[in-house]
């Protein structure tokens, strides 16, 4: 079995490797099996793959009674030839194993892999080897290589494989060596030690597609179910199952099932594509066109030398200028002018993609500056302090309005605009400004292991007031309504004090709450260096003083960040008191910190490392994984490993999870700067835990810098 | 005030982007900050169909006769099958040989001698257009062979250029008058053949070479649109 697994390694290596787009194929689907990932069949796994960047979630559900099983499965297409799932399945009927937690439904999580090695040939099928739930309980644990061909214009797809683990627990044709059970430390780890071990069986299927709304299959399980047979959750009369699915929209699949000659089964899949927004390119409101000067016009500096013309058109030219950009959801923060150059520094409100509130600037200033002012540099600031400055020569502007995005790319000169920070006119209101918001919150706790959801749910009002640059008072207060995040019971003790397990004591309380009140500081201490120092109630459970600094060079794909905090624990109503750092089970150290890198890997990869000290006085690193979008899609995964052992950690072994940002402008078709962040991670335990800070630099200046901002570029001239 | 009916912005939302911002908790709320209201309104957008009907014959041609009375520049009035979008265009601004047109409610064309070059707002728009050979050609009324380029943007903002190669011939000729214009036209016929599509652009180019009528492609999303020109 050397083969088999070393192949299982070299999955591993091809994750990293770019691919080009896959074309056309017959065997890409938006369907997925009762197991959530791409494919036709319905128990078992076929070499069908999802179109690039596919995120699909499928609830399946099968049985009835205190017999019926529900999978919710998230998964991804994260290149042309590699998926990833993620599956939280709450199964009935089962007993639970001697020495382990009892239950009535398991709830479990589950990862799974799959990757294409073969592409299908006119005469060869398609090839792909996979893990099914590879980490943690293995409850669903099965390996398989499998091959599929397409006939008939893909209408018809026949798929035969090899199966190991469940796939191999019916009708085994032979066995590669012993297959071990229980699983590594406490669980989550992969489980590398059994994989395409034991008894192996094949399977097959076949689907057909007469329409393009409906489809049918059959296949031959090499499925036994032999705890759910073992545990009388289920008879299992036949191998074969049968399918059929509807495909309501583009967006929306159905599908019932006959399985094992006993049971019938239905799932509901809704799909949806970081690269399909609501609309390509948005539908924002047209920018106002270049203003093109004559040629005598700009020569004409006499506005520049009298002092009194010099005033009055300097402030004209303010006014019109900020007059312009309002209408585009800019605010003018600061200017200087001078005969032949302006500065404009802008608080962008709309543009999620950086280089449109570039070029709606740039656009503005042709049409409200004097002709002979002909260097235009624009600053974009983030949280009171500049960020990327564009240097555009005016007469390109004129000359490239309709020539393509990337020639005003290689016109235009970016550098930290910290360089023009000086001699600037401050807009009237730029400074003090006050903004808050009242607005509905809800707090979901989702998959845990108990239970499916919890949630609370209220109201939340927010306060930030800018009183001088770089500075910010920012607060938030939130009252709950209804919920029960509280009913969680914390984990039993670990050898690490309590720095986040206890975090249901938190939302206990029925009175209303301080999110955060904090006063800080954002400053450019040196070119390519950013700084922040935050102190007060930082978040829900600490309060203290954190500082960072970041240096991240305008066009540089690799950033280097340090932190460090100073924190004492909030008590529990989340008030102005604060608690012992003793928790009963340890101490919480007062001081905790990181340094981070953070590297652009191009092929829309960004990985970042952080190493240091966590919330728990435990020392370790996490690595993060994500696949990010032009148009500001994020889906990737983390894990942190500290010195604390499987044991003392508890359920899951380490921190790790699965996080996926949205961009509101994706799916609302305009321009807007939010989006929403979900992160999906393991049991709240104390391992590996960090401290929560608003408005961390790198996260702030990312859309601001390159690569990110020169990969929207396309976007200057929309 | 020049309005373009609603079905612009129909049909935008499907199932799952609506779940999306849904599940990922985009809530109703009030503040004071810039943009913070934006997100509101549309969500209530994906929800209720627009009421807005394409409009009438009569209505379009009202709103022509006065823009043409409110302004002295040029006025086109275009037409968007796909949307069931009719309005009327007034030019806002000249670059060179581009002229920009634009809407009240901030939709825009671009056009070289009447041949399109960029949209804004129109949805799914084109961003820039290499169209020199073939408005030569087209221009000058002659038969022949062009290659010209299409820039759009894809889901990911990505620049996305098509090439296309066009076989260009003449038709007949014919009297035009519509708005202020009163000319003879002859009818020219550009069939383009790319990788993924092919399309048929038709104009009616006057004695000088300007075209004041014809049906473009935009893109693969919004299909073809037609322009008239009135002054």
């Amino acid at each position: 079995m050397k083969t088999l697994t070393s192949g299982a390694a070299g999955l591993a290596l091809a994750m990293v490797l770019p691919m080009s787009t896959a074309q056309a194929d017959p065997l890409t689907t938006k369907q997925t099996n009762i197991y959530g990932v791409p494919g036709r069949l319905i128990d078992m796994p076929t070499a069908e793959v999802a179109p690039d960047a596919q995120l699909s979630t499928t609830v399946s559900i099968y049985g009835s009674g205190n017999n019926q099983t529900t999978r919710t499965t998230l998964s991804f297409q994260m290149l042309p030839r590699l998926n990833a799932s993620f599956r939280y399945s709450a199964i009935g009927g089962l007993v639970p194993t001697p020495g382990r937690p009892t239950f009535t439904t398991l709830y479990d999580r589950s990862f799974d892999l799959s990757y294409r090695f073969l592409n299908e040939g006119k005469y060869h099928p398609a090839m792909s080897i996979g893990l099914r739930d590879f980490a943690g309980t293995n409850i669903y644990s099965g390996e398989y290589i499998v091959a599929t061909k397409s006939f008939a214009q893909g209408k018809l797809a026949l798929t035969a494989g090899l199966g190991w683990g469940r796939l191999g627990s019916y009708g085994s044709i032979g066995s590669t060596g012993t297959r071990k059970t229980g699983f590594l430390g406490q669980g989550g780890i992969p489980s590398y030690d059994r994989w395409f071990r034991g008894d192996v069986a094949a399977f097959g299927g076949l689907s057909y597609q007469p329409t393009e709304k409906l489809g049918f299959a059959v296949e031959y399980s090499s499925d036994a179910y032999d705890r759910e047979v073992r545990d009388g959750a289920l008879d299992h009369k036949s191998p074969w199952n049968f399918g059929v699915s509807y495909k309501a929209s583009e967006a929306l699949r159905f599908a019932a099932y006959s399985l094992y000659g006993d049971e019938i089964g239905a799932s509901v899949t809704l799909t949806l594509n970081p690269r399909n927004p609501a609309v390509k390119g948005g539908l924002e409101p047209a920018p106002l066109p270049v203003a093109v000067r004559s040629a005598q016009s700009a020569a004409d500096l006499g506005w520049s030398t009298d002092p009194a013309r010099r005033a009055s058109t300097t402030a004209q030219s303010q006014e019109t200028l900020s007059a312009l950009l309002e209408k585009e959801g800019i605010s003018l923060h600061a200017m200087s002018m001078s005969g032949r150059e302006a500065h404009v520094q802008i608080r962008n409100h709309r543009y999620d993609m950086r280089a449109q509130a570039f070029g709606r600037t740039a656009r503005a200033m042709t049409r409200s500056l004097p002709a002979s002012v002909e260097t235009l540099t624009v600053t974009l600031m983030t949280q009171g302090v500049p960020s990327t400055a564009a240097t555009f020569p005016r007469s390109d502007l004129e000359r490239l309005e309709n020539a393509p995005a990337q020639a005003m790319r290689e016109a235009t000169t970016l550098s930290d605009g910290r360089r023009f920070d000086t001699g600037l006119s401050y807009h009237e209101e730029a400074l003090p400004r006050f903004e808050y918001s009242v607005s509905p919150f809800l707090r979901l706790s989702v998959f845990d292991p108990e239970n499916p959801v919890r949630a609370n749910a209220g109201v939340q009002a927010k306060a930030k007031y800018h009183f001088a640059p770089g500075w910010a008072v920012s607060g938030s207060v939130s009252q709950k309504l209804v919920g029960n995040l509280d009913k969680s019971s914390p984990p039993g003790a670990s050898g690490l004090p309590r720095v986040r397990s206890n975090v249901a004591f938190y939302s206990r309380t029925d009175t209303p709450t301080i999110d955060h009140l904090t006063l800080a500081h954002y400053g450019r201490p040196a070119e390519n260096i950013y700084s922040r120092v935050t102190a007060g109630y930082l978040e829900r459970m600490y309060a203290g003083v954190s500082g960072e600094v970041l240096w991240k060079p305008v066009e540089s794909r690799l950033g280097l960040g340090a932190e460090i905090n100073y924190v004492q624990p909030r008590d529990f109503d989340q008030q102005f008191g604060l608690r012992s750092r003793n928790t009963g089970t340890g101490v919480i150290p007062e001081w905790n910190g990181h340094v981070s890198a953070y590297l652009d890997m191009g092929y829309g990869f960004h990985g970042q490392l952080d190493v240091g000290r966590y919330l728990a006085g435990d020392w370790g690193a996490t690595v993060a994984l994500d696949r990010v979008f032009a148009n500001g899609w994020s889906i990737g995964a983390f894990a942190t490993k500290t010195n604390v052992s499987s044991d003392t950690f508890g359920e899951g072994s380490f921190d790790k999870g699965l996080r996926i940002t949205i961009p509101f402008a994706w799916g609302l078709g305009t321009a807007n700067k939010r989006s929403s962040t979900t992160t999906l991670r393991s049991l709240t335990r104390d391992g590996g835990a960090r401290l929560e800070v608003e408005d961390r630099l790198y996260e702030r200046i990312r859309d601001t810098h390159d690569p990110q901002l020169s990969r929207g570029w396309g976007k200057f001239w929309r | 005030m020049i309005r373009t009916a609603a079905p612009l912005s129909r049909k935008l939302g499907d199932l799952g982007r609506v779940a999306a911002l849904v599940g990922l908790g985009l809530l109703a709320g009030c503040s004071n900050a810039p943009e913070a209201g934006k997100t509101t309104g549309f969500v209530k957008g994906i929800f209720t169909k627009s009421s807005a009907q394409p409009r009438s014959a009569e209505e379009v041609s009202a709103e022509a006769a006065a823009a043409l009375q409110r302004t002295d520049a040029r006025v086109i009035l275009i037409s968007l099958p796909s949307v069931e979008v009719t309005t009327v265009m007034q030019k806002l601004e000249q670059n060179g040989a581009y002229e920009t047109y634009g809407t009240a409610d901030r939709r825009s064309l671009t056009l070289r001698n009447g041949m399109l070059t960029a949209s804004r707002s129109i949805g799914s728009d084109l961003m820039s257009a290499d169209v020199t050979e073939a408005l030569r050609l087209v221009s000058a009324r002659r038969a022949g062979q062009a290659v010209r380029v299409y820039r759009h943007l894809d889901g990911e903002n990505l620049t996305v250029a098509t090439r296309m190669r066009c076989d260009i011939r003449t038709g007949g000729t014919s009297q035009m008058a519509v708005g202020e214009i009163n000319a003879t036209v002859t009818k020219v016929i550009e069939s383009c053949t790319g990788e993924a599509q092919s399309f048929e652009n038709i104009y009616q180019v006057d004695g000088a070479g300007r075209i004041l009528a014809s049906k473009q492609w935009l893109s693969a999303e919004r299909g073809a649109i037609s322009i008239q020109q009135l002054r």
